[in-house]
């Protein structure tokens, strides 16, 4: 179901951006503040908050085990953070009108999200620390929203750290009338009885909800290498075949800016093709389909423990799932 | 940031209508983003049609007075924030359809104009007074003796569902909505079927602006049928019908509607509300709608809001000056809402929304007003005086002169003090059918609220907009307050006025009122309390004071609610 009119005027505006958020003098995003409190308590918490401050090291994807997640969380989760940051308010305004995909899905109600990989939660934390600012700012109104997790992650470890933030900002998204109930789940992408179960959970807890939305974030480091992106394309035609649904549905596909991903031969441009390949026909003729492409914007970001801003790249595709049956 | 016209057509229709409405609205506008037309259209929308609740609220309102002496009360529900928001983006989508437009005999709840932003509606006194207008008009004709008043019993809630929603299905799709719309209307229609059961009634609710437009719909084919068969002389206001005619055309024409009507299962009312009139009796009252005295207040509450907004340094003195002078009339704070439009923008604004030049601005002074407040006052206070002198005990010509002394009676309550108030008020007395507006009158005048509350929150919520000014205590000779007073007691609070060392019995929307364990009620198990709550957010204080105290935007009319909580009809 299409509900947003494209080129309209933005649901949430740069110039409705509160300065909590972004910094229309440095030009530059700043992490939700109770995002940033939740991932410090948490380094704190494992001793990793003077490690954090260090420069990061080159070519880490995360990994399953506990060095490979804790070094994940010290040194990717504010770049993944800034990235969904830089998706939802886009200030500037280079990301086609994607962000309003979020306002509309998490405006109120039961709504269902699914976030996969979850690695430590930077995508859903950041979704609901981002709405509960501008909630906090009085820039959208604080309907009574319920927000069902589904985060599906591999590491065990990782699956712990994004269990701690989602607990420990809980008290502060049911002041901006933002209930959470998160399910997290082991799940590889590589394996489809691994799938199946995501999905089955996907299905029983999207039950009742008003809008669902699927994010993946992330993926292109694992999926580009080793062949993975061939031997895990069955399972991700199972998500988004049972994703469709009479309910307002999005997916939406983050990815750094590299360019492995946004080339022609790029990760992205697989995505997309497989996209239109196995979807063109719950689409009907001349929909959406053919119009799914990506968009890409480049923003510095506050480094909440660095002296020193950081550029994040980000590229994105977003896919309105069509409704079971949708050829009209 | 400025607000567009859905958000400005929502607050202006239930400014005038009441306190939590308006106070629940201004919630969910004071968000900056929410204020967009984009807004109303795809996310409140989204959101009623895609809810899992009812969030309704059930305001009981002085209907009448049975002749036992007993209250009798008419439930009116208000619907939740984002449904108010909805229905305002609903209603102006089928404006632009040709198949929702109203039939020129119909002159009740009329489509607003593009870019109208006075309420949802068409305000209610153009069509009343075009009908006037058309009726005169027509018993000039030769073949016009008699005219025909008769009213439809019990009207919005004899409409039943099933029928409600075949008719919103069938015109909807003649004209052309897209499927979310239809089924937002589908949506609406359904909810207030399940109030409506719970609360033992089977029809549309009462109250909520999609009922007015759905009824439209409804009783279109009468409308239609009415029309055709008596052309030029059939005229309905929502539920009242006028038929004119020879005495035996009129009497077909009540036989035909009622007949029309049991095809609908509804029913004509056939007590006093049921009555002819002749022609030329009827045209004594021809120029009721067109004297001088409204211009006088209505300059005086134009020249009031020209000097909040272009010298809102004034408004305290103003407030002050009035007060001195026992001049009761509620003053918006416009100054944050000017404050935020740009200069150039209100330049631009000035020359092209207002025709009066700045020099006009410049004469408006606190003693200039005081000066035409106080001329309002008397030359009302002696209308009020010489129409009481000659009220007919019953007909027509009672039907006439009750709406003067209420037009009256109404403006007098804001201007006199309380000596001359309390004097009114025995006056009216003696008249049932201005019981309401006395017993308001005389609860403004003694700061006594024990008969108002007992009377139902428009009562409530008419005496408290005007008590609000004062800083006298308000007190209550009750110890004890039932349902309906508890309710009155809310509307009390939520306007800034405490009721001390009273037992009340206690509803979430006494809670919300005093602000109680704001966060608790933000998990209410009462879906309207629990969203009016989240909106207002966690803050120590309520905020509802600072909501009614200030204006949401420059176009924000300064309505002068009493005068419509004290309408006869109860349907708004």
């Amino acid at each position: 179901m299409e509900l947003f009119k494209r080129g309209k005027r933005r649901l949430v505006g740069r110039d409705d951006i509160p300065e909590e958020l972004w910094c229309s003098v440095s030009s530059m995003i700043h992490l939700p503040p109770m995002l940033i409190s939740s991932w410090t308590g948490l380094l704190k918490k494992h001793g990793l908050l003077d490690k954090a401050r260090q420069p990061a090291p080159k070519k880490l994807i995360g990994g399953l085990t506990e060095k490979e997640s804790k070094d994940h969380l010290t040194w990717r989760f504010t770049g993944s953070s800034a990235r969904v940051s830089m998706l939802m308010l886009d200030p500037k305004g280079k990301l086609d009108d994607i962000s309003d995909a979020f306002y509309q899905t998490f405006s109120g109600n039961r709504v269902f999200i699914a976030d996969i990989p979850a690695g430590a939660g930077a995508s859903i934390l950041t979704v609901l620390t981002t709405l509960a600012e501008l909630r906090k700012q009085e820039r959208i109104p604080r309907n009574p929203l319920t927000v069902v997790i589904l985060a599906g992650e591999l590491s065990e470890f990782s699956r712990g750290y994004a269990n701690s933030m989602l607990q420990s900002v809980k008290k502060d998204l049911a002041d901006q009338a933002i209930t959470i109930e998160p399910h997290i789940l082991p799940w590889n992408a590589l394996d489809a009885f691994s799938t199946t179960n995501l999905v089955r959970k996907m299905t029983l807890h999207s039950q009742n909800a008003a809008a669902r939305m699927v994010i993946l974030a992330n993926f292109s480091g694992f999926l580009n290498s080793s062949g993975n992106w061939k031997k895990a394309k069955p399972q991700f035609e199972e998500i988004f075949r049972h994703s469709t649904d009479e309910i307002f549905s999005t997916a939406i596909w983050i990815e750094p800016g590299k360019n492995d991903v946004t080339s022609e031969s790029g990760f992205f441009g697989k995505v997309t093709k497989w996209f239109k390949d196995n979807f063109q026909v719950v689409f009907g003729n001349g929909r959406n389909a053919k119009d799914i492409g990506f968009a890409s914007s480049t923003s510095q970001f506050k480094h909440p423990l660095k002296d020193h801003d950081v550029r994040s790249n980000l590229t994105v595709v977003r896919f309105d799932l069509p409704e079971v049956g949708g050829a009209e | 940031m400025r607000a567009q016209t859905l958000a400005l057509r929502a607050i202006n229709q239930y400014r005038r209508r009441d306190t939590l409405a308006y106070v629940g609205l201004r919630y969910f506008l004071n968000n900056r983003c929410a204020r967009r037309d984009r807004w109303a259209d795809e996310i409140a929308t989204h959101l009623v049609r895609t809810r899992s609740n009812t969030p309704y609220f059930g305001s009981q309102h002085f209907k009448e007075v049975d002749d036992e002496g007993e209250v009798l009360h008419r439930r009116i529900d208000i619907p939740s924030p984002t449904e108010m928001y909805a229905e305002a983006a609903l209603i102006n989508r089928c404006a632009a359809e040709a198949p929702f437009q109203a039939r020129s005999c119909v002159y009740s709840y009329r489509l607003p104009q593009n870019g109208s932003e006075d309420g949802i509606f068409e305000p209610y006194f153009n069509g009343f007074r075009e009908r006037h207008r058309s009726i005169a008009a027509a018993s000039h004709g030769d073949d016009v003796d008699s005219l025909l008043y008769t009213d439809i019993r019990k009207f919005y809630p004899s409409i039943k569902i099933d029928r409600a929603l075949q008719v919103w299905k069938k015109r909807s799709e003649l004209g052309g909505l897209e499927r979310d719309w239809i089924e937002l209307g589908e949506r609406i229609i359904h909810d207030h079927g399940l109030i409506s059961d719970r609360s033992g009634a089977q029809g549309l609710l009462t109250g909520p602006a999609f009922s007015h437009f759905v009824a439209n719909l409804v009783m279109d084919d009468i409308d239609q049928k009415m029309e055709s068969e008596f052309p030029g002389h059939y005229w309905r206001y929502v539920d009242d019908v006028v038929i004119a005619g020879t005495k035996g055309r009129i009497a077909d024409g009540r036989r035909r509607l009622s007949e029309l009507m049991g095809e609908l299962e509804l029913e004509l009312h056939t007590g006093d509300k049921d009555f002819e009139v002749s022609a030329s009796t009827w045209l004594e009252g021809e120029n009721d709608f067109t004297n001088s005295d409204s211009r006088l207040w209505m300059e005086l509450v134009s020249n009031i809001k020209k000097l909040l907004l272009y010298k809102p340094g004034l408004k305290a003195e103003l407030h002050r000056a009035f007060s001195d002078n026992g001049i009761r009339l509620p003053l918006l704070d416009y100054e944050s809402a000017v404050a935020e439009s740009s200069f150039v923008e209100r330049t631009r604004d000035w020359a092209r929304r207002y025709s009066w030049a700045r020099r006009r601005i410049q004469e408006i002074s606190v003693a200039s007003l005081v000066r035409q407040a106080l001329l309002a006052r008397s030359n009302y206070t002696e209308a009020l005086d010489s129409h009481l002198e000659h009220v007919p005990v019953s007909g027509f010509g009672r039907k006439r002169a009750i709406p003067k002394l209420r037009y009256f009676a109404g403006r007098l309550i804001y201007l006199l003090p309380d000596d001359q108030l309390l004097a009114m008020a025995g006056k009216l007395e003696e008249h049932p059918e201005l019981f309401l507006i006395s017993r308001v009158s005389r609860a403004i005048a003694t700061k006594d609220v024990t008969d108002v509350l007992n009377l139902g929150t428009n009562a409530v919520n008419a005496a408290a907009q005007v008590l609000r000014t004062g800083k006298a205590q308000i007190s209550c000779k009750t110890e004890r307050l039932d349902e309906v007073q508890s309710q009155g007691a809310a509307m009390l609070v939520i306007n800034g006025l405490r009721l001390d060392g009273i037992e009340v019995h206690r509803a979430p929307i006494n809670d919300f009122a005093e602000w109680r364990s704001g966060s608790e009620l933000m998990r209410s198990d009462d879906p309207f309390v629990q969203e009016l709550a989240c909106l207002h957010g966690v803050h120590p204080d309520s905020r509802h004071t600072q909501m009614l105290d200030t204006a949401f935007d420059r176009d924000e009319q300064l309505a002068f609610d009493v005068i419509t909580q004290l309408q006869e009809s109860s349907y708004f």
